[in-house]
């Protein structure tokens, strides 16, 4: 299986994304990877919906939220649009249950991606 | 403090297209939306957006622009923007995710073209910015068409008014020739009038344009001798009593004359004009004509233009008499000799007459002494 076919079995709407960078598909491609780089480079630990400041939590979420928007890898979009909106309302727990619901998703679709580029 | 670059403010065609984001992801996207179109341009921050924006040499003919950024968000660069009038000349686009009620509205308010959500859906986002583009581009176009029809306008308008000068200058000049004067008495009587106005006390509170309107009014003083007969007009010896009552005609026959012109009724030197001719001859202690005014009676550039008129006459030869020296000339007007003059007047031409009597300086018919 490709890597788009595999990823839209886990929920990804590469045709949106695809049709977003008018069917580029090595520009997608290579976007894929970016969120490789980004999800590494923004981490979120569970522990950190418990942390006093939200702020750099949100930062991350909102960057994550925007890639994964890009990347049409709707159910993780849904996900932290979720949690952001969540935890701009001060309420870190409810955007903690989400997250731990989207963890899997995002760390399968990471896989793929990791897997089809060598990454 | 930015200062506007004057290549946003120029007529240059612009090409290049500003995407402000932080997300290298956003810019990658919009960069290949828009890299069909226009020469893409990206910075990472509003600070480096404002940085290119501000460029002399870019030529921008939009701003994509996110709100979330670090260093400079998008709300204060177009806050920015706005301050330097920028947002007039080139559209701007806010691409964001943030689409709450108080950025939205503040956005437009501040003058934002349009707000477009992200993540974006590629045809619309193309649709909707080039559509402004090329309604700013052609607006941008008409203004310069319509520019540059107002000037050619302008270059006409100043070509009539300088015919117009011509023109008048030319009567005059055909009446002094007529009356066997030396051809630049009329000239020399708008300069002298301009001079005294412009120099002294006698102008102050005269703006530059009436004074104009003034000097060139001036010139046709005398259209009136036009109708008067040769055998008076050119008497060598002293005229009759008759005689000259009909040169003294030459002051209300001008009026009527210039009334008779319908266009130089609408001209702004109309009033002058009409008022110079008929008034250059009344004395400030009410013994001259038409109307025998006296002292405040008579208007400002009527006894400018009298004054002056004696002036020109006293230094050049007449059919009647030589050109007097200076000293002469200078004592006659001070006595009195050759009518009577306001005293204010008579102060500020004499405070300005070594620059008045340059105008005689390599005159053939002055005797300059």
């Amino acid at each position: 299986m490709s890597l788009f076919e595999e990823l839209k079995t886990l929920g990804v709407d590469v045709d949106e994304g695809l049709e977003r960078v008018v069917d580029d598909e090595p520009l997608y491609e290579m976007m894929l990877g970016m969120f490789i780089d980004t999800v590494n480079s923004n981490p979120i630990e569970i522990a950190d919906f418990d942390a006093e400041g939200l702020d750099v939590l949100i930062e991350r979420v909102h960057i994550l939220k925007g890639l994964t928007g890009n990347l049409a890898m709707t159910p993780l979009f849904e996900g932290y649009m979720q949690m952001l909106d969540l935890l701009r309302t001060n309420r870190p727990k409810e955007a903690k249950e989400k997250y731990e619901r989207i963890c899997p998703v995002q760390a399968a679709i990471m896989d793929c991606i990791k897997r089809h580029m060598n990454i | 403090m930015e200062t506007k670059p004057k290549c946003l403010t120029d007529n240059a065609a612009a090409d290049r297209i500003l995407i402000v984001d932080d997300d290298p992801v956003n810019r990658k996207i919009l960069g290949k939306l828009f890299s069909t179109f226009y020469t893409v341009i990206e910075a990472e921050d509003g600070q480096a957006g404002m940085e290119q924006i501000l460029r002399a040499d870019n030529r921008l003919c939009a701003i994509l622009l996110d709100v979330m950024m670090p260093k400079m968000n998008g709300i204060e660069v177009l806050r920015r923007l706005k301050d330097l009038e920028l947002l007039e000349k080139i559209p701007v686009f806010l691409i964001t995710a943030d689409r709450s009620a108080d950025v939205v509205k503040e956005a437009y308010e501040l003058g934002v073209m349009d707000v477009i959500s992200k993540p974006v859906v590629s045809y619309i986002v193309v649709k909707r910015v080039r559509a402004i583009i090329e309604l700013f581009e052609a607006r941008k176009h008409l203004s310069i068409v319509v520019e540059n029809q107002s000037i050619a306008l302008l270059e006409q308008a100043e070509k009539i008014i300088q015919l117009n000068q011509g023109m008048i200058e030319a009567l005059a000049t055909a009446i002094e020739f007529r009356n066997e004067e030396s051809g630049g008495h009329v000239q020399r009587i708008s300069e002298i009038t301009r001079l005294i106005l412009e120099n002294t006390v006698f102008g102050e509170g005269m703006e530059k344009k009436d004074i104009d309107n003034i000097a060139l009014a001036s010139v046709m003083h005398d259209v009136g001798k036009i109708t008067i007969p040769d055998a008076v007009l050119t008497k060598p010896g002293a005229l009759t009593a008759k005689e000259y009552a009909i040169m003294q005609s030459h002051t209300t026959k001008g009026v009527a004359i210039l009334e008779s012109i319908p266009q130089l009724r609408d001209s702004e030197i109309y009033g002058y004009a009409c008022d110079i001719a008929r008034h250059h001859h009344e004395r400030w202690d009410g013994r001259g004509y038409p109307d025998r005014l006296a002292g405040d009676a008579i208007s400002p550039w009527a006894q400018v233009v009298s004054l002056a008129d004696v002036y020109d006459a006293l230094n050049c030869r007449r059919v009647y008499k030589p050109p007097f020296p200076r000293a002469k000339v200078l004592e006659m007007i001070s006595t009195g000799q050759c009518g009577v003059f306001n005293p204010l007047l008579l102060d500020s031409f004499f405070s300005v007459e070594d620059m008045l009597f340059e105008l005689y300086q390599d005159l053939p018919e002055a005797q300059c002494s």
